[in-house]
C-alpha cells in the first residue's frame, strides 16, 4: 500500500503541493487530475523520493521515502516503476539495451536468454515488433519511444506502476492500447497504478479511481460514477472539456 | 564542484569505473577532437615561432630561434591554447550531453532503475575527458614543435639548427612541467564540463547556462593554474638553483 500523509512541498516559495493525504491499496487504478502546474508531476516524484517532501510521510508497504535510508529508498524504487511524461530513453543504446537495462543493474535476470525473453516479452505487450530492438531511440517515433519506456519500466515488473502523462504525444489508436493496457495490468495482475493525467476520457474508462487536484489541495477522491456526478467546478470544467472533444 | 570531483575519485578508488564505457566515450570525445588539436597545434607553433623570431631579429640571435620558441610554446602558451580549444570542443560536448540527459530525466529514469548516473554515466565520461584531453594536449604540443619547425623552413632559419637547438633551452623540467599542466587542464575540463552537465537544471534554457557557465569556468580555472603553476615553477628554480626550469 502507498500512504500519503500531509505531504507539502514547496518551489521558490510557491506552495505545489500542501496536506496532501490518500492511500492507494492493491489493485487499484488511481487516476490523478488537475491543471498543468498543480503538482501532479511532483507527487508522483515525491513517492519514488526524486523529489522530497518538505514535510509530511510517504510510504510504501511500510518502507519510507527517505533520503537518509538509501537501502529503503532502493527497495521503493524496485517496487514502484515510474513511466516519465517525456520518454527518458538513453539515446547512446539501442532500444534493447535500454529495455534490459534495469534488469542488469538490478540483477534480477543474469542469463542472457532470459533478458532476452523477458524483453521481447514487454515490448510485445506495448505492441511493437521486435524489429525495433536494435535501433537507436532516436530512431524511433515519439510514440513508439514512449512504449519502449513503458516497456522498460514493464521489464522489472514492479508492483506499482506511476504513470506521467502516460498518452501525451501519442495517436488515438496508442492510447486506447495503453489504456488497454493498464487495465489488464490491473485486472488480471492486481498491479496497482497511479495514473497522472489530463486525459479525462481515460481516467473515466480505466480509473477505478479519481483524486482531482487544485491549488494544491485534493478537491475530490472517489470512483469515476461520482465524479461524472459531482458539482466541483473543476471537475465539471473536465467533463465539459471531454464533452465538448467528443 | 570540489565535493563531486573528490567523489569521483573515490568512486574510482572502489573500482566502480566502467573501463569499456572509458574506451567508447574516448572514441566520442577524444578521437573526434584529433583533427581539431592538430590543426590548432601547427599554427600555434607556427605563431609563437614568427612572434620570437621577430624579437630574436632585433638582436641578431635567430639562432636561438627552435630553442626559446619550442620552450615557450611548451611551458605555456601551448598547453593553454589547446586546452582553451578542448574546453570549447570537449568541454561544451560533454556539458551539454550530460545537461540534456539531466533535464529530460535520463539521469532520474538511471537512478529509478537500480544503477547510479555517478557510476554508470559520469565517472567514464570523467575519466574519458581526463585521458583524452591530457593524449590531445600531448600531441598538440608536439605538433607545435613540427609547426614551429615548418614556419621555421618558410621564413628561412634551417629546419636543422632549429631543431639542433631546442634541447639547449628546453630542458626535461620544461617538458616535465608541460606533461603536468596538460594533466592538470584535462582534469579541469573533465570536472567542469561534467559538474555543469550533472547539475543543469530547467529545460533547454537551463543547458544553455550549463555550458555558458562551463566554458567560462574552464577557462578561468586554466588561466589561474597555469599561472599558479609557472609561479610554482619559478619558485623551484630559485630555491633548488637548478637552472632554467
Amino acid at each position: 500500500m502507498i500512504n500519503i500523509n500531509n505531504l507539502c512541498k514547496s518551489f521558490d516559495n510557491r506552495k505545489v503541493l500542501e496536506n496532501i493525504s490518500f492511500s492507494v491499496v492493491k489493485g487499484e487504478c488511481v487516476f490523478v487530475l488537475g491543471k498543468s502546474g498543480v503538482g501532479k508531476s511532483v507527487l508522483l516524484k515525491n513517492i519514488v523520493g526524486l523529489v522530497l517532501p518538505e514535510s509530511g510521510t510517504i510510504t510504501v508497504d511500510e518502507l519510507k521515502v527517505d533520503s537518509q535510508r538509501p537501502e529503503e529508498l532502493s527497495l521503493i524504487r524496485q517496487r514502484c516503476g515510474l513511466v516519465f511524461q517525456f520518454p527518458a530513453l538513453l539515446d547512446s543504446v539501442t532500444v534493447f539495451e535500454n529495455i534490459c537495462f534495469g534488469l542488469r543493474a538490478r540483477g534480477l535476470l543474469t542469463s542472457q536468454v532470459e533478458i532476452e525473453a523477458r524483453v521481447k516479452e514487454k515490448l510485445k505487450l506495448v505492441g511493437l515488433s521486435e524489429i525495433v530492438l536494435n535501433q537507436m531511440p532516436t530512431e524511433l517515433s515519439f510514440g513508439a519511444q514512449k512504449r519502449v519506456s513503458i516497456a522498460r519500466t514493464l521489464a522489472v515488473e514492479p508492483e506499482y506502476l506511476l504513470f506521467d502523462e502516460p498518452t501525451t504525444g501519442m495517436d488515438p489508436i496508442a492510447t486506447a492500447g495503453l489504456n488497454q493496457l493498464i487495465k489488464n495490468l490491473t485486472v488480471k495482475l492486481q498491479v496497482t497504478s497511479i495514473v497522472v493525467s489530463h486525459d479525462i476520457k481515460s481516467a473515466l474508462a480505466v480509473g477505478t479511481r479519481i483524486i482531482l487536484l487544485e491549488e494544491g489541495g485534493i478537491v475530490f477522491d472517489g470512483k469515476p460514477e461520482a465524479f461524472k456526478t459531482c458539482s466541483i467546478t473543476l471537475a465539471q470544467e473536465f467533463q465539459m472539456g471531454f464533452d465538448y472533444h467528443a | 564542484m570540489i565535493l563531486f570531483a573528490w567523489e569521483c575519485v573515490l568512486l574510482t578508488l572502489q573500482r566502480k569505473t566502467k573501463w569499456h564505457q572509458v574506451l567508447d566515450q574516448i572514441f566520442q570525445v577524444g578521437v573526434r577532437s584529433l583533427g581539431l588539436t592538430v590543426v590548432a597545434g601547427l599554427f600555434v607553433g607556427a605563431i609563437m615561432a614568427l612572434q620570437i623570431d621577430l624579437q630574436l631579429k632585433d638582436f641578431g640571435a635567430e639562432a636561438f630561434l627552435g630553442g626559446l620558441s619550442t620552450s615557450t610554446t611548451l611551458r605555456n602558451i601551448g598547453p593553454v591554447l589547446i586546452a582553451f580549444l578542448l574546453s570549447g570542443k570537449v568541454g561544451a560536448y560533454t556539458s551539454a550531453e550530460l545537461g540534456t540527459m539531466e533535464v529530460t530525466d535520463q539521469l532520474n529514469a538511471i537512478r529509478l532503475l537500480g544503477a547510479s548516473p555517478l557510476e554508470y554515466i559520469i565517472l567514464p565520461r570523467i575519466w574519458a575527458v581526463v585521458i583524452s584531453s591530457f593524449l590531445l594536449l600531448i600531441v598538440g604540443l608536439m605538433i607545435t614543435i613540427f609547426g614551429g619547425i615548418i614556419f621555421a623552413e618558410v621564413i628561412g632559419v634551417n629546419a636543422l639548427n632549429y631543431i639542433q637547438n631546442i634541447p639547449r633551452i628546453v630542458t626535461v623540467w620544461s617538458i616535465v612541467l608541460s606533461v603536468i599542466k596538460s594533466f592538470l587542464f584535462g582534469a579541469i575540463i573533465a570536472v567542469v564540463s561534467c559538474y555543469k552537465g550533472y547539475h543543469a537544471k530547467g529545460g533547454s534554457v537551463g543547458v544553455g547556462i550549463a555550458v555558458q557557465s562551463c566554458a567560462v569556468t574552464n577557462l578561468i580555472l586554466i588561466i589561474i593554474t597555469d599561472f599558479l603553476l609557472s609561479m610554482a615553477s619559478s619558485c623551484l628554480q630559485d630555491i633548488f638553483k637548478v637552472g632554467y626550469l
